[in-house]
């Protein structure tokens, strides 16, 4: 893990391109486990708009790995594209509860050709260290519940179900 | 709580539907909220049922049946095409409620305990 550790790192604007389409490549498979999760014809611009707004947010991380076969001090390091991609955020419950800071890890993707090469682990890792770092009490990440591969590699991270998102279409009748 | 329940009832996209027993006990309540879809996913509007609660004697009289198809209709004439809302895994009576309803599991939300040395003391 170590050598995947070391090809994360913050992202920059300069990764903005390449982080669109980790982004929708990402919502893409989560459409696929599921409909229900359709995207938007205007999904690729919302993202494209977002992405810079979010850098600048505190209470959000966004992560970005690099291909760990790569040098991260080797030349060329500096303007290599990001293969994968991590998103989360520091929030509270709602207030009827015990205020409790949440970190949200919201999103996790790896490009399908640099799978298996320990850096969902690593963002995973990394993201919530960040998160932790900046106050969070607990860590949570919501799957697809048909994504059974996401959800065992959180549930070997340490995490355990808490609850279900439920839903019901009232168009169908 | 009580100003809680005051700010919904103004609140154009704030729902509360309640059960009442001889017209004046008030024994079960249903709330939901018009939000917003999160721009990328569909619905672009969605319904969320944020409250469901029966007095326990009360209860497996089918009110809460009668709430939430109350709060559903309600929801529909809002527009609303499809309804989300958050159930405990441990709650196994509420999640046998809900899927009686038709209701269906879309996500899960994991959870993992941040080890109190891992936390930042200033935070
Ligand atoms: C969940 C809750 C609202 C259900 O209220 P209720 O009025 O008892 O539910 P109903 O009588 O309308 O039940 C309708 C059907 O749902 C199912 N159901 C309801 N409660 C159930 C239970 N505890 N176990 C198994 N099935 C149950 C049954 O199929 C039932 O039909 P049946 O009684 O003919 O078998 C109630 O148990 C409650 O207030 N729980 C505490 C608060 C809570 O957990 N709210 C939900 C948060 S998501």
């Amino acid at each position: 893990m170590d050598e995947a550790r070391s090809a994360v790192r913050a992202a920059r604007r300069s990764d903005l391109h390449a982080l669109t389409d980790l982004r929708l490549h990402f919502l893409g498979e989560a459409a696929h486990a599921d409909a229900r999760l359709r995207l938007m014809p205007d999904a690729r611009d919302r993202t494209e708009h977002a992405l810079p707004v979010w850098m600048g947010q505190a209470d959000r991380v966004l992560l970005v790995g690099l291909d760990p076969a790569h040098d991260p001090q080797g030349p060329g390091a500096d303007n290599a594209a990001p293969v994968a991609y991590a998103m989360g955020l520091l929030g509270a419950v709602p207030p009827v509860l015990a205020a409790q800071h949440v970190g949200e890890i919201l999103e996790v993707h790896v490009d399908p050709a640099h799978r298996g090469k320990g850096l969902g682990d690593a963002l995973v890792a990394i993201l919530g260290e960040a998160l932790i770092g900046r106050g969070a009490q607990v860590l949570r990440a919501a799957v697809p519940s048909t994504h059974e591969f996401a959800r065992a590699r959180l549930e070997r991270a340490g995490f355990a179900p808490l609850q279900l998102e439920l839903e019901r279409s009232l168009d169908a009748g | 709580m009580a100003a809680t329940f005051a700010s919904w009832l103004q609140d154009p996209a704030r729902l509360v539907v309640v059960a009442e027993e001889g017209g004046r006990m008030v024994v079960g309540f249903a709330a939901g909220v018009v939000l917003q879809g999160n721009g990328w996913q569909i619905p672009a509007r969605l319904g969320r049922i944020t409250d469901a609660y029966v007095a326990r004697p009360r209860r497996r009289l089918g009110i809460a049946r009668r709430l939430a198809g109350r709060l559903l209709d309600l929801l529909y004439e809002k527009g609303v095409g499809t309804v989300r809302l958050a159930a405990a895994v441990q709650n196994e009576g509420a999640l046998a409620f809900w899927q009686s309803m038709g209701w269906s599991d879309l996500e899960t939300v994991l959870e993992r305990a941040v080890p109190v040395e891992g936390r930042d003391p200033e935070a």
